[in-house]
């Protein structure tokens, strides 16, 4: 491990300004991300020399509802969105996210802004000293092609040729809910926020999430959030969904289903969307619209059992 | 003696000792000591499974500001040594044989500094073919990893055969086949491997760590160093969890002996989690071929297994296989085992919470469970058909003695607590598809325990003020030693549990009383304190009986005084006998009896909920019930079933280190992605005892057997019989995981 220069800046402006002007810097707020990949030395190319916490930097915590939009500071941590009570009760589907992510401990520490620049959690990928160079750091292969599939990869093909799946739970919240990502450069809605490749997102050198806005939903409309993994805490999903539907007259005028967990980025269910369109939610409807929400899926040799997951946990959210 | 007439044995139930402390964080081990001027050792592992050290460049290394040494295989070259009883290189000098393995060693001023180093130690090495599988393994064709070829030749490598298969199979009017395979498994105690090695004042190498055994480890350092054992002392006061991990000295003691040695310095390490993950002694894998005969009620009249143990790329002592207690549970008519332990280009292999017995109770009661459900029979009525071992039954095998068995007492405590014949429903004629189901299973288990060591050995001091101090090896690895053996002898003397205290534990308090493994201490070092105990008694006795003008037969015990039984009124207390010297001081050694095989019992019924939806699976409740002979501390014994309970749910549901074929390396060895469970898995548990004095009775610790290793077993096979009993489906694998459950249930 590289000897790590530490910067408290006072401003975020302060912080771009470090973080552009010296190469291979890193921002870190609550750590739980990327201490873990540096102290695992688990990409060749990322050995940050600086890290420029944001944490210490006044008002970047916060959580308030101002003009039909609800603001949530980057450094927020997952625990104070979990137990928000606006949040709790008009955006629930990123209350019930915020508090599936790994444990209590994490929560405490963990960001918003974090959670959703992590980097995909695979096996082969995250394990020590690059002992697997995959494609996704400029290697020759996908290791989980051949090898072992079962948790952590993507059910609707590798573009790239990368599986890895986008592991934050409160990503597929933000994009349910219409979020738009504020960074120090511009307004990026959620869905566009997530990349395929490294690093999984599309901020550019020197650009920091600066501030996440959701629409306040209609009275009328609902949202939940559901995950299934292997341990109850601790935990990446096997799949996840978020789920956001307005209702009018009884039946569905508009919905946003999100897949956590089974795609390289959180993934629109517009099939099961459209099915949902203009009807009630029952058992019947939610367990179609789940079905329909993996109609597309191409799943790996290990991991094809994820489709039943995924839908199962489409048709929880819709009733939850 | 009945239980009524204890005073304190089955009936002392304060705190742990250690509990407060430990749970505010209070108590020392292996990394919390520190000495002035102390070095930090990392250790360097291999990155290929199976490859030539051909050469090793440590100079940038060595170059660095704040390195003081570096140990490398050709350091090592005429250096063998035993570790769990298989000769090994210190480091491994001619090739390394798994990915993980320990290369060379470094020390230096900080952790920092001597993690910066070993990424500038440049080892070359010139790969080889590997095999990870234990069936590729023992093809002709194999990469081989030590001379000899990949079978293992040793005691356990064996077979155990009763009565005639060929006329049991000739009488079967079914034959059932069907393959079986584990997985393997590391410990993750809480404290990784972890000692400050010195050399002090007194001109004795001392090693601070924590451990299952001081005195091998001690031996180990004595052989490496060529001193006599008397100049070393091991320090373990209390242990991070063991569960047979920390059993023995490993190669990183030995490099910090090393390296304290050649710098004069107190050398510390601990092990990242990583590294402990890759190192020490894995549960292993087991794949077993099994061929039952049986006729249509019931009855097995002939059992045929050909098992293969992934044994990784060292052998321990402890040795592979199936384990045999596990045969002994059903009066099978004829039997025959044959048990192959195989090298592969894996971790070491060794004992986790019980040496074979996991694996094989998971096989054998998963198959129990496969035949009732063959002749659609309620499992219970099915084992119970098939004659269990009951109390003054030998040893098939070895016509040994068994001195007490609660096996058929167990199955009917755990089947009446768990309303087993209001819960039970045959199996579902069709695979269910979706929606959450419920399923009830259930297991024996038998196990040994307390035998296998002559070291059992403790040293009894009365105090002057009339209290009793124990010293022994025994170490108190968080299974409340210190509380077991104070009751023991507490009972044995009269005395209040406050006034009988365990020494600290170090090779210098306390002798060689083995190891603290294979559920054996409550047995082994309680019998040598008991053996003590009552030559302390006796002393007492004799001179209570001079100072009461009476014989000592005459006399009792109880409440800190002898008295005369027939006129407690006449008396005298022991703090008047024991106030001035001569001292009474007793050293007790128990040797276990000829003959004999000791084993302990159990019963495990769980039941689980399957969402065959997501394919997760919940294990709702479990009855535990167990023969431990007798109760001695009970919170100690129920944390015990417990612990087991948990981890068990590890190895059916989830837990597996995983090795990548196409690069022979792991690709799971973090807490993240090994998936040991969790405490907010634990069921709600209910746990009874069943106390069966051995016949005729060995009372020095008043009837303990063991119970340490125990409950990890049964729950295991008791859980996988459970989602059988909701799905209708049987899996020939460990852990049990949503991808092959969807799979079963045809949604894949």
């Amino acid at each position: 491990m590289q000897p790590i220069k530490y910067y408290e800046p006072k401003t975020l402006d302060d912080a771009v300004k470090i973080l552009t002007t010296i190469p291979d810097a890193a921002i870190i707020a609550g750590g739980t991300e990327l201490l873990h990949v540096i102290r695992q030395n688990c990409l060749p190319t990322f050995q940050p020399t600086a890290l420029i916490n944001i944490k210490k930097i006044p008002g970047l915590s916060y959580i308030k509802e101002e003009g039909g939009t609800l603001k949530i500071g980057p450094a927020t941590t997952l625990v104070d969105i979990a137990n928000n009570e606006t949040v709790k009760t008009k955006y629930r589907a990123l209350a019930m996210a915020a508090a599936h992510v790994a444990s209590p401990l994490i929560r405490n520490m963990g960001t918003i802004a974090g959670n959703i620049c992590q980097d995909v959690w695979c096996w082969y990928y995250r394990a020590s000293d690059n002992q697997f160079n995959c494609i996704r750091k400029g290697g020759a292969i996908c290791y989980a092609i051949g090898g072992d599939n079962r948790y952590y990869h993507s059910i609707f093909g590798g573009p790239r040729g990368c599986y890895a799946v986008c592991p934050s739970d409160t990503a597929p919240a933000l994009v349910a809910l219409n979020a738009t990502i504020v960074t120090t450069k511009r307004n990026i809605p959620a869905e566009n926020f997530f990349t395929e490749l490294q690093p999984g997102n599309v901020l550019e050198k020197g650009e920091i999430v600066k501030e996440i806005q959701i629409p306040t939903p209609p009275a009328t409309s609902k949202s939940a959030f559901m995950k299934a993994a292997i341990r109850p805490s601790i935990d990446f999903a096997l799949a996840s969904a978020a789920v956001w539907y307005n209702i009018s007259g009884g039946n569905v005028t508009e919905s946003r289903i999100v897949l956590g967990g089974v795609y390289l980025t959180p993934k629109r269910a517009k099939a099961a969307e459209d099915f949902l369109k203009g009807k009630a939610i029952t058992g019947e409807t939610a367990a179609a619209a789940g079905k329909q929400a993996v109609i597309d899926a191409i799943p790996m040799v290990g991991n094809a059992y994820k489709k039943s997951v995924a839908a199962a946990m489409v048709t929880k959210a819709l009733l939850a | 003696m009945s239980q009524q007439e204890f005073r304190l044995v089955g009936k002392y139930n304060g705190p742990r000792i250690t509990g407060a402390k430990a749970a505010a964080g209070a108590i020392k081990y292996g990394w919390d000591f520190n000495l002035p001027n102390q070095l930090y050792m990392r250790i360097l592992r291999s990155p290929y499974a199976h490859a030539k050290v051909t050469a090793v460049d440590a100079s940038a290394a060595l170059a660095m500001k704040g390195v003081h040494g570096v140990l490398t295989p050709f350091d090592f070259k005429d250096s063998p040594v035993r570790l769990a009883g298989t000769t090994m290189m210190i480091l491994p000098y001619d090739k390394v044989r798994y990915a993980g393995e320990e290369v060379c060693a470094v020390v230096a001023d900080d952790p920092y500094i001597a993690e910066e180093a070993l990424s500038k130690i440049k080892v070359t090495y010139e790969p080889l073919p590997y095999v990870l599988d234990v069936e590729e393994a023992i093809k002709p064709d194999a990469p081989q990893l030590h001379e000899g070829g990949n079978i293992v030749r040793t005691p356990t490598t064996v077979t155990y055969k009763v009565g005639d298969t060929a006329k049991g199979f000739a009488e079967a009017e079914l034959t059932v086949e069907f393959k079986l395979k584990s997985q393997t498994i590391q410990h993750n105690n809480i404290g990784t491997y972890a000692a400050l090695v010195s050399w002090e004042k007194d001109g004795r190498l001392h090693m601070w760590t924590d451990a299952q055994y001081m005195h091998g480890p001690r031996n180990t350092l004595a052989t490496v160093l060529g001193i006599p054992q008397s100049r070393i002392c091991v320090h373990a006061e209390l242990c991070g969890g063991g569960f047979g991990d920390k059993s023995g000295a490993q190669r990183c003691h030995i490099l910090a002996a090393i390296f304290a040695t050649k710098t004069g310095r107190p050398v510390k390490f601990k092990l990242t989690r990583e590294d402990n993950l890759l190192q020490g002694l894995h549960r292993w894998t087991c794949v077993t071929y099994f061929k039952f005969g049986l006729k249509k009620d019931g009855t097995v009249t002939a059992f045929e297994a050909k098992n293969y143990s992934n044994a990784g790329a060292y052998y321990s002592v402890w040795g592979s296989g199936m384990a045999t207690e596990q045969l002994y549970i059903y009066k099978w008519p004829n039997f025959l085992v044959d048990c192959y332990d195989v090298y592969t280009n894996t971790p070491r292999t060794g004992p986790l919470r019980c040496v074979a017995d996991p694996q094989s109770c998971w096989m054998i009661e998963t198959a129990m469970d496969r035949l009732a459900f063959q002749l659609n029979m309620d499992p219970i009525a099915f084992r119970l058909k098939n004659n269990m071992f009951t109390q003054g039954d030998k040893d098939p095998v070895t016509g040994n003695r068994i001195p007490s068995i609660g096996q058929p007492q167990c199955i009917n405590r755990a089947k009446e607590l768990a309303e087993w014949d209001k819960k039970w429903k045959p199996w579902p004629k069709t695979k269910p598809t979706s929606g959450v189901v419920r399923g009830i299973g259930v297991a024996n288990h038998c196990c040994g325990h307390g035998a296998g060591s002559l070291a059992n050995a403790a040293v009894l001091v009365m105090n002057p003020d009339g209290s009793l101090t124990i010293y022994t090896g025994a170490t108190d690895i968080g299974n409340a030693r210190r509380e077991q053996l104070a009751i023991i002898a507490a009972e044995h003397l009269g005395l209040p549990f406050e006034k009988v205290t365990v020494a600290n534990y170090s090779t210098d308090t306390g002798p060689d009383s083995g190891a603290t493994v294979g559920s054996r201490q409550t047995k082994s070092a309680g019998n040598a304190v008991g053996v003590a105990a009552l030559q302390v008694k006796d002393q007492l006795l004799a001179r209570a009986a001079d100072r009461l003008k009476v014989t000592k037969e005459e006399l009792s015990v109880g409440e800190e005084k002898i008295f005369v039984t027939k006129d407690p009124s006449k008396s005298v207390t022991i703090r008047e006998l024991v106030a001035s010297a001569p001292w009474i001081i007793a050293a007790g050694q128990w040797i276990p009896p000829a003959n004999t095989t000791q084993r302990t019992y159990g019963t495990h019924i769980a039941e689980v909920e399957v969402d065959c939806d997501t394919g997760l699976v919940k294990v709702l409740k479990v009855v535990a019930v167990h023969d431990v002979g007798r109760v001695i501390y009970r919170k100690s014994c129920l944390s015990q079933v417990h612990g087991g309970i948990i981890q068990g749910i590890g190895m059916a549901l989830q837990e597996e280190l995983l090795f990548d074929p196409q690069t022979g390396r792991p690709y799971n060895a973090s807490m993240l992605d090994h998936k040991m469970p969790l405490s907010s898995q634990a069921p709600e548990i209910v746990v009874d005892f069943v106390e069966t004095v051995e016949q005729p009775p060995d009372s020095y610790n008043h009837g303990a057997k063991g119970l340490g290793e125990p409950p990890t077993s049964p729950i295991v096979p008791a859980i996988t019989n459970a989602i059988a009993n909701a799905i209708g489906v049987y899996f020939d694998t460990l852990p049990v995981t949503p991808d092959k459950i969807l799979k079963a249930l045809g949604k894949v």
